[in-house]
């Protein structure tokens, strides 16, 4: 049988490899080289868990974070033996710059140059930096917003703390957070309590708060946690790299692009601990 | 006769040079805030960055060379600072912070005058 050309055509973006985790920088605007997000420290949800560079730049980043960049040629035949170019910030007012490590301080837009030792601007991008309208917490890389936590005795949780702006946009950038367990004879914070991204522990059966706060943000999450049957086999599967938990069932909230919320309910289904559940959002 | 052929030589050098009339400014970036830019203004939002080509006009036939010196100097950086890149004919304007300025034009180590620039502080 001869094969469609049109059959053809689909079948090539299938067989290659498109979801592979290489650095995707944002190109400089002169097309010289490209701009590198790394997180400086935990909890940056622009960077997977684990990971210092993000696979792409936020849409924003939030006011008040920390970010790293870093460039790199785009042809370093072209660059070879050429010291890196220095980044500045275009105005200081707006995204403090300290080496590589910038500081976002008023919202709106504003270029990074990158720069030789002779002061020609080699390159240059620009971010744009959001005020914060809102708090919210995911369950690891889920990106539904969590309304409450349900957890069986003995299970982990990932939580990612997240801040968006009045477009509904992620903002990234490293912030300070709060973690804290109204009662952590139900649920302790197992690390991060510092950090956006936390890591929780159902202690005993019983209901309590976990309270997220981000500078003036506080976000108080009901939790529920019940006694599980397999709670050891539950808390080793979640000491996996990638974060997930297994079998956890969280309340979650569905947001449209225009910034309404409702609820439903998900739980996760993870092939490697035999444990199993569903996963979507019942409106 | 002869007397007069420095004179005449003089003037064959200076007919034969361009002279300048004005800059033919193009955006070669695209920022992400619409910017104003021309050689009889500039107008950019504080922050943002912009790179653009400019090239020297010149009233006579004789044209500009593309590496005859030319720069583009600002007369406050802390509120515009115009600065060169690997193309000698390319400029990035940065918008540093809210004010007025201008923008000098030097072509052959020779003044042409200065363009005026504005910085907004206005939100992005």
């Amino acid at each position: 049988m001869r094969t469609p050309p049109l059959l053809l055509l689909l079948m090539l973006p299938a067989c290659t490899d498109s979801y592979d985790h290489d650095d995707s920088p944002k190109y400089g605007e002169l097309g010289v080289g490209a701009f590198l997000y790394r997180c400086p420290a935990d909890g940056d949800p622009t960077c997977p868990a684990g990971a210092n560079t993000a696979p792409s730049f936020p849409s924003a980043l939030a006011l008040g974070s920390q970010i790293d960049l870093q460039y790199t040629w785009q042809d370093d035949e072209d660059h070879f033996g050429d010291p890196l170019p220095q980044l500045q910030s275009a105005t200081s007012a707006r995204l403090r710059d300290d080496g590589s490590r910038f500081t976002a301080l008023e919202p709106g837009f504003v270029a990074v140059l990158a720069l030789t030792g002779n002061s020609e601007v080699v390159d240059f991008v620009h971010l744009e930096i959001s005020a914060i309208d809102e708090l919210r917490v995911v369950s690891g890389d889920d990106p539904i917003p969590l309304l409450k936590l349900d957890l069986l005795t003995g299970e982990e949780q990932d939580l990612q703390g997240l801040v968006v702006d009045l477009r509904d946009t992620r903002l990234g950038g490293i912030l300070p957070y709060s973690w804290v367990s109204e009662d952590p004879a139900v649920l302790e914070l197992v690390s991060g309590s510092n950090s956006g991204r936390a890591r929780v522990r159902a202690v005993n059966s019983g209901t309590t708060n976990l309270t997220v706060t981000q500078g003036e943000h506080t976000l108080t999450l009901p939790v529920a946690v019940e006694l599980g049957s397999n709670s050891a086999s539950d808390s080793d599967s979640a000491s996996d790299s990638t974060g997930s938990t297994d079998s956890t069932a969280g309340t979650t909230a569905d947001t449209d692009a225009t910034g309404g919320t409702s609820s439903g309910t998900t739980a996760d289904t993870d092939a490697t601990s035999g444990s199993s559940g569903t996963t979507g959002g019942v409106l | 006769m002869n007397r007069l052929l420095p004179l005449l030589a003089l003037l064959a050098a200076v007919g034969c040079q361009p002279r300048f009339d004005g800059l033919e400014v193009t955006l070669y970036s695209n920022p992400p805030v619409p910017v104003r830019v021309s050689d009889q203004e500039i107008e950019m939002s504080v922050g943002l960055a912009v790179a653009i080509d400019v090239e020297p006009q010149s009233s006579t036939r004789f044209g500009y060379y593309t590496d005859d010196p030319m720069t583009l100097r600002s007369q406050d950086r802390a509120v515009l600072r115009v600065e060169p890149t690997e193309n000698p004919r390319r400029f990035v304007l940065v918008a540093v912070s809210p004010g007025d300025t201008c923008v000098e034009i030097e072509v052959l180590n020779e003044d042409h005058g200065c363009i005026p620039a504005t910085v907004l502080a206005a939100p992005n």
